[in-house]
């Protein structure tokens, strides 16, 4: 890395702390700062990542290109206050109504299935989709599962430069089927809360596993 | 009642007695436990031994005599989230308490009558029987074996994995703890092998007596859930259904018809591991929602269902798959009320 000037050599210890999950939030605010005007900074990102997983032996999960773009983009995202909350729905908002003959409503964007972290306007096939998005954040086998079993991706939060930020209980994910919505999203999200209780008293008692299925529900909402 | 015959002679082979587990748990390892311990080391390795039948009958016994405290941990992708859990029988009746170690305080309590046996445990019960056939009714729904041993929580454990043989359901990944048939971790898996959850014990006790525990609940945010109208032990059960699904996947079989919510139909199902609810919402001059939603491991499916002038808000809440979700619920039938035939647990 000698080849870098002082202060990219600088931003560049910032990018290995940061890295490492070590790099304080002034460094942070530093480098995404400078990562506008220094493309340097991205190559010696990717650099380091490339290192980082040769030594970790996992070289598989070395990020796409863009990766450090996308990252950026997401803690840019994250620093607006209103949207400290991990929210999904950035493009669903609120759309116009449309009321079929039916009477029914049909309520918003477009369907998607898959089960692990997807942005918002990936499209994948009515079944479970096997192939991840380019989005998906790869984590490193799980050694306390068997060969062949891949851990749940963990709740990838971007990075905050708020101090701390107060963990929202999990909530309910709605995809509508069609465009146009009347009912809000809040209510929506309320009834099937209120169902899944009534589903997991069904679990409890007639699955083997007691009062387990219990953690699957916040019990509270957020909203 | 064979059944119930085999389970105990399972049960007092591997611990001394059943409901006389009276004496203290030191750590696993030490050589003061029971004589199961001495048992096993000139014997096989206990894999060997626990056949997969012999695991699940073990766990779906469920020990209800046992009193045992533990904390536990959730995670799916929506993260992780730590549990203390509680169980123990008083008087012939049995309690589970959850209590929530994360966020605002929070607990869930079951209570049911220790001789009260859901719909459900029966099915898995029935399931796990069959003796004469080497293949149990759950077999053919599964592939079920035994992975090998590990250590959850600071004991030994069994793990089994559980595969469905059809992509209408989701996989598990139990491990058993040896000694008390106790599950002590717990992993679901979909069809490509992603987890979608997973509950782990990090530390269990075990108690002679109910003495140190309590029903009473002093937070503020409680669910209490009465196991015996669940089950329907109470007597109030519909068994009779409204409605009914033409397309079921094999195995699942409908356990019973609740009111929930005000005036909402709910229909129980499962096959033994897994579970759905279907949902039917009468709704007079509301808007009908149509779509998808999942949390961790749970999947919702709406839909409007019409039949005659009458309007239903239908949802189909499960562990279950999205597509199977989906072709039910296209399958929904209102039956007319003078039918009084419903299928019986056992039957596809």
């Amino acid at each position: 890395m000698s080849e870098h000037s002082p202060a990219v050599a600088s931003l560049a210890e910032s990018v290995s702390a940061l890295a490492d999950g070590e790099a304080s939030e002034l460094e942070l605010a530093r480098l995404l700062k400078a990562s506008d005007n220094t493309p340097e900074i991205k190559s010696v990102w990717d650099r380091y990542h490339l290192a980082r997983s040769a030594m970790a032996q996992d070289l598989q999960s070395t990020a796409t290109p863009g990766f450090a773009e996308r990252v950026s983009a997401a803690i840019a995202e994250e620093q607006s206050p209103r949207s400290a909350r991990f929210h999904w729905w950035a493009n669903a908002g609120r759309l116009a109504v449309a009321a079929s003959v039916a009477g029914a409503v049909l309520i918003g964007a477009q369907l998607y299935q898959n089960d692990s972290l997807t942005a918002p306007g990936t499209t994948s096939v009515m079944a479970d989709a096997p192939t991840p998005s380019t989005t998906d954040i790869h984590v490193a086998a799980d050694h306390s599962l068997p060969a062949g079993f891949n851990a749940p991706p963990l709740a990838a939060r971007p990075v905050s430069t708020q101090p701390f930020f107060e963990a929202t209980p999990r909530r309910v994910i709605f995809e509508p089927r069609e465009a146009g919505v009347k009912v809000s999203e809040e209510q929506i999200r309320h009834y099937l809360n209120q169902l899944a209780e009534s589903h997991t008293e069904h679990a409890t008692v007639n699955n083997a596993q007691g009062l387990l299925p219990f953690a699957r529900l916040p019990l509270v909402e957020d909203d | 009642m064979l059944i119930r015959l085999y389970a105990l002679a399972l049960a007092s082979w591997l611990l001394p007695a059943l409901g006389a587990y009276a004496q203290p748990t030191p750590a696993p390892e030490s050589p003061a436990h029971s004589a199961l311990h001495t048992a096993d080391s000139a014997a096989p390795s206990a894999a060997e031994r626990f056949t997969t039948s012999d695991l699940l009958a073990l766990m779906a016994d469920r020990q209800k005599q046992l009193h045992y405290q533990g904390v536990l941990t959730y995670q799916s992708n929506a993260g992780t989230e730590s549990f203390r859990l509680q169980h123990w029988v008083d008087d012939g009746v049995e309690y589970q308490k959850l209590f929530y170690l994360n966020g605002p305080e929070r607990e869930a309590v079951l209570r049911q009558h220790a001789e009260c046996q859901s719909p459900g445990a029966r099915l898995l019960q029935q399931r796990l029987g069959n003796l004469s056939q080497n293949l149990s009714e759950l077999e053919m729904l599964y592939d079920i074996r035994v992975l090998g041993q590990e250590r959850v929580a600071g004991r030994r454990a069994v793990t089994l994995q559980i595969v469905p043989r059809d992509n209408f359901r989701y996989g598990h990944l139990l491990s058993i703890d040896r000694d008390t048939g106790l599950l002590l971790k717990s992993l679901l898996f979909d069809e490509h092998q992603r987890v979608l959850e997973q509950f782990q014990y990090v530390e269990l006790e075990l108690f002679n007596s109910p003495e140190a525990f309590s029903a009473d609940t002093y937070t503020v945010i409680v669910r209490r859930v009465d196991g015996n109208r669940v089950a329907g032990c109470d007597g109030e059960m519909n068994t009779h259904p409204d409605w009914t699904l033409q397309w079921l996947p094999e195995g699942f079989a409908f356990v019973g018809q609740r009111r929930v919510r005000g005036n909402v139909d709910m229909l129980m199902y499962t096959d033994g591991l897994s579970a759905f609810s279907v949902f039917l919402d009468p709704i007079v001059g509301q808007l009908v929602i149509e779509g998808h939603a999942q949390r961790g491991a749970t999947r919702f499916h709406m839909e409007g269902v019409k039949t005659g002038a009458d309007t239903y808000q239908m949802t189909i809440v499960g562990e279950i798959p999205l597509s199977v979700a989906e072709r039910m619920a296209q399958s929904v039938r209102r039956l007319p009320a003078a039918q009084t035939a419903s299928p019986t647990p056992g039957d596809s």
